[in-house]
């Protein structure tokens, strides 16, 4: 009866009894089973722990990780996420909304506490437009959203791999992909006309607006974990 | 891939049914059994995509069990629905044996 969580934690522990070569291989495998969004978390993570005590059983034998994976890890892979059930989209929804929540939470936190100090230094704009704030909002969702699929990509394309010429390639072009999205976003906040009507908002509104958020967004996910606790 | 690799795919999900339907093993286990059965080429991975279709499709199930040398494993049971599978299985291999096997000897008659 262990859940998604707990399994990740006795993970955690057990995979330090591995070998260094053998550890490499398997964080490897881990990553890129991780980072595949489609596959049902719970299934998933009970593979990765039943993996993981035969390489432990496998080592006291002395033999090796390969023995497991074979000679294309990689495929190897892929070969198990195809045989494994897709993640629900009962359980997919409320995990969403949960993060969507966490992220305008801390949003409100910081332009609450931008409202509350900056005065005392510049001169900033009394109230804000709705129209323009939602659209921006959207906006950065939406490049969270592809940010994070195209992060993965990138992650996913440097396991199984020794190649350190590659590995340095990626980090530039997750510099790239971090740096050009916070200049999409900087664009959108200067070409996006106010629209929609204008509000006048307190600072400590957006305390108590980005409070109720993250409690939100705890209890959505509270309630995720739950229900996905399966046998 | 060798020859005998490929002709062991089709049959591999029977293979792994009549050692579970023998004594209830865990995955480790599972993957010493089928290379003691003369199938040692098969890379020791192989039994997992073959252990997730199956349960799967209700052939077997698996429990959590204390073993014999201490920690938890996950023991994989042969279900009811496994053995009729099984069984099905083994008649049709058992057709197509004879059938290859006749054409196959012929052969190296003539």
């Amino acid at each position: 009866m262990r859940s998604a969580k707990q399994l990740i934690h006795e993970n955690n522990e057990k995979r330090e009894l591995l070998t260094a070569e053998n550890k490499q291989l398997y964080e490897d495998f881990l990553i890129y089973m991780r980072t595949e969004l489609r596959i049902a978390e719970y299934e998933s993570e009970e593979l990765l722990m039943d993996i993981l005590d035969h390489l432990l059983e496998a080592q006291e034998n002395g033999k090796d990780a390969t023995t497991l994976f074979g000679s294309k890890p990689k495929e190897y892979a892929e070969e198990l996420i195809a045989s494994l059930p897709e993640e629900k989209k009962r359980y997919v929804f409320p995990f969403v909304i949960s993060q969507v929540f966490n992220l305008l939470g801390l949003f409100c936190f910081i332009y609450g506490l931008g409202q509350l100090i900056l005065p005392y230094f510049i001169e900033i704009p009394q109230s804000i437009s709705l129209g323009n704030s939602i659209g921006l909002i959207m906006i950065i969702l939406a490049m969270t959203y592809f940010g994070i699929i195209v992060f993965f990509k990138l992650i996913r394309s440097t396991l199984f791999t020794q190649n350190k010429k590659q590995t340095r390639h990626t980090m530039w072009k997750a510099g790239l992909l971090g740096g050009g999205s916070f200049a999409i976003i900087m664009l959108f906040t200067w070409i996006l006309p106010d629209f929609g009507p204008e509000v006048k908002v307190e600072w400590w509104l957006y305390f108590i607006i980005g409070f109720i958020l993250v409690v939100l967004s705890k209890f959505t996910g509270l309630v995720n974990s739950q229900t996905r606790f399966v046998n | 891939m060798s020859i005998r690799s490929q002709l062991l795919k089709g049959v591999l999900d029977a293979c792994v049914m009549a050692i579970v339907k023998n004594q209830a093993v865990y995955g480790y286990e599972l993957s010493q059994k089928l290379q003691h059965a003369g199938l040692p080429d098969i890379s020791e991975g192989t039994i997992y995509p073959v252990l997730l279709r199956l349960q799967k499709n209700g052939c077997i199930r698996s429990e959590m069990k204390k073993s014999p040398s201490g920690p938890n494993r996950k023991y994989y049971f042969l279900t009811e629905e496994g053995e009729e599978e099984l069984e099905r299985i083994s008649n049709e291999w058992s057709l197509i044996t004879n059938s290859v096997n006749n054409l196959l000897n012929r052969g190296e008659k003539e």
